[in-house]
């Protein structure tokens, strides 16, 4: 890709980006926000999350975007003792240190 | 778990208190986790961009001013095979939509702030970002300063890791090897258990989850967060809906609530 093309991907993806971040943000002075909107925002969070982990342990091939639920599916048996390890520690360091060593081992193992 | 009306009350009775330790203290701590999760992720972005054909001044350009690793990563392949800058700015787009649930989401938290001081705020509003602030926030009052410095750190981790990944990409054959990709992951789950507080935030997540999964899988990837974001956080409200109707109506059926 030549040099100004890069550069407009560039521009452009920042301008979309930062539109998308800040457009809320800055017009919800305009609004009153209802109590129900409120609650159901407690519920983004969540609902954010889970959707971002569970397809790249349970779907790991951007390109077939084949279902892996193999028992044997490195990324599912890296999951189970992260999840642990978050659940009981709720320390970030741990928990990526606890993925990131596991699925370095499981790599080694041939998996 | 009303972070939104949480803080909110606690501004209104705290005004001015500084963290214990003062602002560099507060936002470091919050921030370390988040710039230690990017490290690897934003490293592996780095050694993986040359090997697309991006070059290393590019790369480091992304991460310094979009800062949207998921995107950043979905552009790889397009600009390889250079595809139109269009697409591949309508693919970040959708990549990136989900932003605009965290936007909203925080608004309430920085209503008081100055439009310059929320325009700032807006910059690093990324996925670990968001998730910080909504816990930090429901916890106790944060200043746009404590925040600004926040969103310093680990806006620097980022940019900073991919120019290092750049630097280090001759050396790395492959670089998936290494277990990085995971980090990010491990990063979610590390702050999903944060905020799974109750059985109604169990089955938001796992309502969530199943929809992510389900729509990827049949090949509506970019659909995969916004769409399962969006019927979870409304399934989430019509539970604690479902049940305040029944304490209310005073059935005494603890099961239910």
């Amino acid at each position: 890709m030549s040099t100004p093309a890069l550069i407009a991907v560039l521009v452009g993806m920042t301008a979309v980006t930062y539109g998308i971040r800040s457009l809320p943000l800055l017009l919800a002075d305009r609004f009153t926000i209802s109590e129900s909107v409120l609650h159901w925002m407690a519920y983004v969070p969540p609902a954010v999350l889970a959707a971002l982990i569970a397809p790249s342990v349970f779907v790991p091939d951007a390109e077939t975007h084949a279902l892996n639920l193999d028992w044997a599916n490195p990324l599912f048996l890296t999951a189970l003792p992260t999840l642990l390890v978050a659940w009981r520690t709720k320390n970030m360091y741990a928990t990526v240190g606890t993925g990131v060593v596991v699925l370095a081992l499981l790599r080694l193992a041939g998996l | 778990m009303a972070l939104a009306i949480d803080s909110k009350t606690t501004q209104a009775v705290v005004e001015d208190d500084a963290p214990p330790g003062g602002c560099w203290r507060a936002a470091a701590s919050a921030a370390g986790p988040v710039m230690l999760g990017y490290l690897p992720v934003s490293f592996a972005f780095g050694v993986l961009a040359p090997t697309f054909g991006v070059p290393a001044w590019a790369a480091i350009a992304m991460s310094a001013f979009v800062f949207a690793g998921s995107s950043q990563f979905a552009a790889l392949g397009p600009l390889q095979a250079g595809i139109s800058p269009i697409s591949i700015v309508f693919t970040t787009f959708l990549v990136n939509l989900r932003h605009a649930l965290y936007s909203l989401t925080e608004a309430p938290n920085v209503k008081g702030w100055t439009r310059h001081d929320k325009m700032g705020f807006a910059w690093q509003l990324t996925d670990e970002a968001f998730a910080v602030h909504s816990t930090e926030f429901a916890k106790r009052h944060r200043s746009a300063r404590e925040c600004r410095i926040f969103n310093f750190l680990i806006h620097f981790a980022w940019a900073g890791s991919t120019a290092l990944g750049c630097m280090a990409a001759e050396l790395i054959p492959d670089s998936r090897a290494l277990g990085l990709g995971f980090a990010q992951t491990a990063m979610f789950l590390a702050l999903l258990a944060m905020m799974v507080k109750g059985s109604r935030e169990l089955m938001v997540a796992v309502l969530a989850g199943l929809l992510a999964v389900a729509l990827t899988a049949v090949g509506l990837p970019l659909w995969a967060v916004v769409v399962p974001t969006v019927i979870g956080a409304t399934a989430g409200l019509m539970f604690e809906r479902h049940a305040a109707n029944h304490t209310t109506e005073a059935i005494p059926e603890e099961a239910l609530s």
